[in-house]
């Protein structure tokens, strides 16, 4: 290809936008940079992008090299990915990290935050091996002032300042790959290729949203594609379920009759074990002869001062029931022992709530019992419906009455109990990490080879 | 070109355009085109929570503007002009100011009374809506005969 050819393409291809526009533009350029060895060609290919960055800047140039260097393999593709709130503990976290651990071979993993977190800690939260990746840690400004644990993005307003988060859009810019995991939709992409992963729209459209601005949409569940279209306008891309790794093997009949529910003592009352200490006792009350032996276990983390805490605290022995106990901030071994020894999981959360936000997006708890044969007897709405298939490998309820009812059923069947365990046992499976993994590597495997130009 | 030779050259440019980026600094230089655009809210559309919220902004918004008092210091960003305009502005202010400011006070405490009114209207509404809500749970959690164990067939919760 002559200087000239290549001119003449470029100037048709830059006057297009989109994904086709760019892979053609590098293909040319790549085919240039082939077919024109020397001196030469190389003041040809510099001619040639200071035209392309008089048209398109100095970052769409800077991502064409990137991308030319990748697909001559003269070095691995970097790939960055942001959270905000990786210095703690949460599923989403635990989402990122999975995905650094399953690219860090074939990728160079950074991993960029706004506070301080040790690699280590991540690799002992998550039990993920994650000695490849590297982290970066830029601190915004905005938020340092007020020196908050939790980088609230919905503080930020066009009206009040300035985007204090294009300090990340900026430094997205030097990666071949981007993935926003931190729901913050007020980061600019920049690199060659981007995805922005959705656990659930928590705002609408306002100032600063780019969201539309990523190449690729990752959603967590069906619930959260529903409201990504409802309420951004925009069409969900990749469906890829959160990585779940409880898988306990376990005699199913050797399980104690204990009724358990794993979720954060939220100190909104969102997760409602309050509501579960009420139904409990209401059952004891109703049928105290099928109920003998069976107990109650409200497990989770919780902050120190827990006023929603307290009032479960109060609720238990103000019953006077020896049958309920609390498990707070336990070590995530001691909680995977529950899960072995429960024969049924409870989870309310979205119960009686109108808020979408206040429905489990997926409801990673609930897999986690799955998959450690507990019977799910969950809330029938929100990602909860895509895990347990009613009256098959679970039971969902509408009603406090109507989990009351299913309950005391299942306790009296044991032969169902223990068919649904089963089943819920194999269920469970369809989320575990290894499936997470597979289909991680498969997406970017796709998504690398076109970036390569198929080199 | 070689390998190790478009290795060289591609290294070259690279680390060329990296400092042309960092020189551009801002997103839309960056980006090729401005990045931020007018995004008008669909109102209709709301959650209730989002309603709240949105009231909430709208107030503190309103909260901040009440005051309609001329206020800040007068500044000037030219440079020869610039004091006497500067002192022609703050002639204008100190002749007219006591005119002005039997108007603006009254439009002031206009303001504060309709700003005051809004919150206790918003608060009024948060409580009334709590109740609801709770009144909303209680009957939910009374007993009824209902014919299903399983298989709902209810439309899930907060499904869109």
């Amino acid at each position: 290809m002559s200087p000239k050819e290549l001119r003449r393409l470029l100037q048709v291809e830059l006057s297009r936008q989109g994904e086709a526009s760019d892979t053609a533009v590098a293909l040319a350029l790549r085919a240039f940079v082939t077919g024109n060895p020397g001196p030469q060609g190389t003041v040809a290919l510099k001619k040639t992008l200071r035209f392309i960055a008089g048209q398109r800047g100095s970052q769409y140039v800077f991502n064409l090299l990137n991308r030319l260097e990748v697909s001559f393999a003269l070095r691995k593709p970097s790939l960055a990915i942001y959270d905000h709130t990786l210095h703690l503990i949460g599923g989403a976290q635990k989402y990122a990290c999975t995905i650094a651990h399953a690219l860090q071979d074939v990728f160079d993993v950074t991993l960029i935050v706004n506070k301080p977190v040790a690699q280590q800690d991540l690799q002992n939260w998550y039990q993920l091996d994650l000695s490849r990746c590297r982290i970066t840690i830029i601190p915004i400004p905005f938020y340092e002032k007020e020196n908050k644990e939790h980088l609230d993005p919905a503080a930020v307003t066009s009206r009040r300042t300035a985007n204090p988060f294009h300090i990340i859009s900026l430094e997205s810019g030097r990666y071949d790959f981007f993935i926003n995991n931190s729901m913050v939709e007020m980061v600019y992409p920049l690199a060659g290729v981007s995805l922005f992963i959705c656990h659930f729209p928590e705002r609408r459209p306002a100032s600063y949203f780019y969201v539309d601005r990523y190449q690729h949409l990752v959603f967590n569940s069906r619930y959260t594609a529903g409201w990504i279209v409802k309420k951004w306008g925009l069409r969900p891309g990749i469906h890829l379920y959160p990585p779940v790794d409880m898988d306990g093997r376990m005699d199913l009949s050797a399980k104690e009759n204990i009724i358990l529910s794993a979720a954060r003592f939220d100190p909104g009352g969102n997760k409602q074990q309050l509501r579960m200490v009420q139904a409990f006792k209401d059952m004891c009350r109703r049928q105290p002869q099928a109920l003998r032996g069976w107990k109650l276990v409200l497990a989770g983390g919780s902050p120190k001062d827990n006023p929603y805490l307290q009032r479960i605290r109060q609720a238990v022995a103000e019953s006077g029931q020896e049958n309920m106990e609390l498990q707070v901030n336990i070590p995530a071994a001691e909680l995977k022992t529950l899960y072995q020894r429960a024969r049924i999981f409870w989870h309310l959360c979205g119960l009686y709530q109108s808020e979408p936000e206040l429905v489990e997006h997926f409801g990673m708890t609930t897999a986690e019992a799955m998959q450690n044969g507990c019977v799910p007897v969950v809330f029938a709405g929100g990602g909860l419906v895509e895990i347990v298939e009613d009256g098959v490998s679970g039971l969902l309820f509408s009603s406090q009455e109507q989990l009351l009812r299913q309950t005391l059923r299942l306790i009296s069947e044991p032969q169902r109990l223990l068919g649904l365990a089963e089943s819920a046992r194999r269920r469970g499976q369809t989320f575990s990490r290894e499936i997470f993994t597979a289909r991680v590597e498969e997406i970017f495997a796709a998504m690398l080879n076109d970036y390569r130009l198929g080199g | 070109m070689e390998n190790e030779n478009i290795k060289e050259t591609l290294r070259e440019l690279k680390e060329f355009y990296g400092a042309e980026r960092e020189k551009s600094a801002t997103i839309d230089k960056l980006a090729g085109a401005a990045v931020d655009r007018e995004i008008v809210t669909d109102f209709w559309n709301l959650t209730a929570a989002e309603i709240e919220r949105e009231m909430f902004i709208r107030l503190d918004l309103l909260d901040q503007d009440a005051d309609c008092l001329p206020g800040g210091p007068i500044v000037s960003h030219r440079t020869l002009l610039g004091k006497p305009i500067v002192f022609c502005k703050k002639l204008i202010r100190r002749l007219a100011g006591p005119y002005s400011a039997m108007l603006l006070q009254k439009q002031n405490r206009l303001n504060r009374e309709l700003v005051t009114f809004q919150l206790l209207a918003f608060l009024k509404l948060r409580q009334l809506d709590k109740r609801f809500r709770e009144m909303e749970a209680r009957i939910a959690d009374l007993p009824d005969p209902g014919p299903a164990e399983t298989g709902t067939g209810e439309k899930a919760a907060g499904t869109p």
